[in-house]
């Protein structure tokens, strides 16, 4: 029988690989899969005896570990949804998604107990895990009320008889940037997170054989295919740091060393691999997949990475957190010197429906322009706590004159059909724009400027750049009688943002630039601010 | 001034200008530098010190100023 559950289908695949192979390690720790399976267990007791179960949040705030993995299929164990903040992001953030969620749990790790206490003011989780030593927890002086319980504690206890998980039970919940100044969640059930998981294992004939990178944070969507289509087939995972994901030579050296076969990130941490020397250095013969996605791939580096890997599949994933991925392209053995157009964003994932639509809402075909929306299993169930918004974007299928049954999702994204059948990626509709991979509503970004006390107006500006994709910048307008200084304008937004999200630059302007119908000239501001990047370069 | 002081007035000044960052702080871990930040201070090793981290070093050296000044002792043959 098939599994029912992302926690379900780690389990099977460690039924059948031997318990001392190694699922999972990073560079200072590892876990074999009979580890894995009796340590989730254990957490899952634990979880299960303070009451926590199906359609419950836990937050995961916590080091991208090997136990930060346990962390997570514990929680899927015991019938919850696993939530995972970002350890980078300023701990309010993460308190506005711990109370946008209203966390039944909350499992930390030893960097996260100095912010832990002021964290959890007000918060009543059933049940607090902590990764730390007991002399730290004991130092950090959390609320007397707490129900705490240590790690080690936790994944030592025995398993017990836990509910059956549903494939329509809460499996995760990603915080993406959000427009209107908070981040939003993206809920996905088990049976959207098997979905897509089965088509990456099916399509990409993933074996125990596999080794996989996770490059990418467990808040963003790409560690989905990470975590479950590796784990789910009884491969080995390596867990990569936030530092080690920037070190480029060291990461050619890691995927050589590990004899890594598949490879999973954005674009930009390619390119700078490429630009370190090393790829071509290295040929990385033991690599047989690479996938990107979350951004465009400039294409010159692209025709680069080609050629330095002819034997390697290269796989441009596309979607959004909401579809996991929709669309999917294999770059083609060469890719033409004059191209400079970006690669295809591909068709439409095998068990995926997509199509175009105008302004008219009227299906277009080949050549013309229009929003790509998607349907199929896939999809997110909504946005958690906000019907309205979950109700605006998953809608019935809006094709006219069509019988099709079920919800579908608006992209936002422009594209339109080549006559070879897949789509090319035009654009956003929106002000959504991705940086170094990471998605950014500039919404969120004005909104936090706009909330200091000195500040009139504020308009986050994304000048786009060839390597990370846009930096971002901020124009202001300060209220009557002030003079804001920018570095502490980016202080304040460093409390509330997290760092790729904070304005590189800020300046200071007597007005907004207005459009002749009186709404904010944002090309004007580009192009002013992409004139004094130019000068800075020149100097 | 020592390598320590150097870095951490640099990485102060002109990375993280929001709070600044002390010598045995975990630079990329705590969220306070970013990939940019990262490049912005190895462009000001290699420029003050003639050292290249970003392909000798290992992943511990770029932790912190600490480490990062250890590294850079270690490039140079001086004892770390």
């Amino acid at each position: 029988m098939k599994a029912q559950s992302l926690w379900g289908l780690v389990r099977d695949a460690a039924g059948r690989v031997p318990s001392s192979k190694t699922a999972i390690w990073n560079a200072d720790a590892s876990c074999t899969y009979g580890e894995l399976i009796s340590r989730a267990q254990g957490i899952a007791a634990s979880l299960h005896e303070a009451g926590v179960g199906r359609g419950d949040r836990v937050g995961i705030w916590m080091d991208k570990t090997p136990n930060c993995v346990q962390a997570i299929l514990g929680t899927m164990a015991a019938g919850a949804a696993y939530v995972p903040l970002d350890p980078r992001a300023p701990w309010r953030r993460c308190r506005t998604i711990a109370e946008d969620c209203g966390f039944a749990a909350i499992i930390a790790d030893q960097p996260r107990l100095a912010s832990l206490g002021e964290f959890l003011q007000g918060l009543s989780p059933r049940k607090v895990i902590v990764e730390a030593a007991e002399d730290a927890i004991t130092a950090a002086h959390l609320p007397p009320d707490l129900a705490l319980e240590s790690f080690a504690s936790a994944v030592a206890r025995k398993s017990v008889p836990l509910p059956e998980v549903h494939p329509e039970d809460l499996a995760y919940i990603l915080y993406t940037s959000g427009s209107t100044g908070t981040p939003k969640g993206v809920i996905h059930t088990h049976l959207s997170g098997l979905a897509f998981t089965n088509w990456v294992q099916d399509r990409f004939a993933i074996t125990p054989d596999d080794i996989f990178s996770s490059h990418a944070p467990f808040h963003f969507d790409l560690s989905i295919s990470d975590l479950y289509a590796s784990l789910g087939s009884g491969a080995s995972l390596r867990l990569i740091s936030s530092l080690e994901g920037m070190l480029a030579a060291h990461l050619v050296k890691l995927i050589t060393e590990t004899k890594m076969t598949v490879w999973y990130s954005v674009p930009s941490i390619l390119v700078s691999m490429l630009n370190a020397g090393e790829i071509e250095k290295q040929g990385l013969p033991t690599l047989r997949i690479l996938f990107f996605a979350g951004e465009v791939f400039p294409t010159p580096q692209l025709r680069r990475l080609r050629r330095a890997l002819p034997n390697v599949g290269l796989f441009n994933l596309f979607g959004p957190t909401e579809t996991n991925v929709c669309t999917y392209y294999e770059v083609p053995p060469t890719i033409p010197e004059d191209r400079t157009a970006p690669i295809s964003i591909g068709k439409a994932c095998e068990h995926m429906e997509t199509f175009v639509l105008n302004d008219a809402g009227e299906v277009v075909g080949e050549g013309a322009e229009g929003v790509l929306w998607a349907k199929g299993g896939n999809l997110m169930s909504g946005y958690w706590n906000d019907p309205k918004r979950t109700a605006a974007t998953l809608v019935p299928d809006p094709r006219k004159d069509s019988n099709a049954n079920g919800l579908a999702y608006c992209t936002g994204d422009f594209v339109k059909l080549q006559p070879d059948g897949n789509y090319e990626f035009l654009g956003r509709r929106d002000h959504m724009v991705k940086s170094r991979g990471f998605r950014i509503e500039l919404g969120e970004i004005e909104s936090v400027l706009s909330g200091h006390p000195e500040i009139l107006e504020a308009i986050a500006v994304p000048v786009p750049d060839p390597e990370v994709g846009n930096r971002i910048v901020a124009s202001v307008v300060a209220r009557a009688g002030q003079k804001p200084d920018p570095n502490q304008l980016r202080a304040h937004c460093s409390r509330f943002l997290p760092t790729y999200m904070v304005p590189e630059q800020i300046e200071i302007r007597e007005s907004m630039a207005l459009t002749s119908t009186g709404k904010t000239d944002r090309q004007l501001l580009l192009r002013e601010w992409q004139s004094r990047v130019a000068t800075a370069a020149a100097k | 001034m020592s390598i320590e002081n150097d870095l951490t007035e640099f990485i102060s000044r002109d990375v993280v200008p929001e709070g600044g960052v002390t010598e045995t702080e975990l630079l990329i871990s705590s969220g306070k530098v970013d990939s940019l930040g990262l490049l912005q201070i190895l462009g000001f090793i290699e420029q003050q010190y003639g050292v290249t981290l970003l392909t000798s070093g290992s992943p511990k050296d770029f932790e912190s100023v600490q480490s990062l000044a250890s590294a850079i002792r270690k490039a140079r043959g001086e004892s770390a």
